[in-house]
């Protein structure tokens, strides 16, 4: 059975991403969301939210996404928290590496509002039902 | 992707893609004020290499950002600014004039891409 997916944590720095991404996964998906805007952040704020999953932007300052995820599989109780990469690169090679890094799927920038709590649901569900 | 519209009906999602035509009205600008750095500097292959590399990131956020507040064209013309801009700092030599001339075309296009797409946004 498919467990539920509640808490959503989101690594972005674009503020106006974030912003839109909290309305639509509130609004429309009904999920909790915790945003951060680095790696560094989310790192600190792992335990405190204890996200079900993580939504992680590719193209960060400092620690780029595959670095923070790399970080994330070191922190106790976080070794398996599915992971989906966000970006807005279109080159195959990218994605291809994106998902042989640990994350359960890649997602495109920019997001429709209106499906991506869908997008999430229908890769969430696929990721469990394996 | 939809244009967001049932989206952008609630007050708080409004208000949101209102400051964020505020923000994509100035990014535009700066980007029109880094591609004429780009020409003055255009000796001087480092500062042209971090003038690319501004307007390359600044792009990526656009082609990643605008589609989502119902801009779709604004997003595929950023990125393609965003591609042209990478080839440029990938060559490893300064851009000639034509390939500046290129450039200063496409940040215009691209300023009339979101003047154009805003428009009804902001009527």
């Amino acid at each position: 059975m498919t467990p539920e997916l509640t808490n959503i944590l989101y690594i972005e720095d674009e503020e106006y991403l974030q912003q839109i991404v909290q309305m639509a996964l509130e609004r429309v998906g009904g999920f909790t969301v915790h945003l951060c805007i680095g790696g560094e952040q989310a790192l600190a704020e792992l335990d405190e939210f204890s996200p079900d999953l993580i939504l992680l932007d590719v193209r960060l300052p400092k620690m780029s996404g595959p670095e923070v995820l790399e970080e994330i599989r070191k922190c106790a109780g976080f070794e398996t928290t599915p992971v989906i990469f966000v970006t807005a690169s279109v080159m195959d090679e990218d994605l291809d590496a994106y998902r042989n890094s640990g994350a359960i799927d890649v997602i495109s920038k920019p997001f429709d509002p209106m499906k991506l709590s869908d997008e999430i649901r229908t890769i969430w569900k696929r990721h469990h039902d394996v | 992707m939809s244009d967001g519209g049932n989206f952008f009906d609630d007050r708080k999602a409004h208000a949101l893609r209102a400051a964020f035509i505020e923000k994509l009205v100035d990014w535009s600008l700066w980007l029109e004020k880094e591609t004429s750095n780009i020409e003055t500097s255009s000796d001087n292959s480092d500062a042209v290499t971090q003038h690319l590399q501004a307007i390359s990131e600044l792009t990526h956020k656009i082609a990643g950002t605008a589609a989502s507040f119902g801009f779709p064209i604004t997003s595929q013309n950023a990125a393609k600014l965003e591609e042209m801009s990478e080839r440029l700092i990938n060559t490893a030599r300064a851009p000639n004039s034509s390939e500046i001339t290129a450039l200063i075309e496409n940040v215009a296009f691209l300023s009339q891409t979101i003047a154009r797409e805003i428009s009804p946004a902001t009527a």
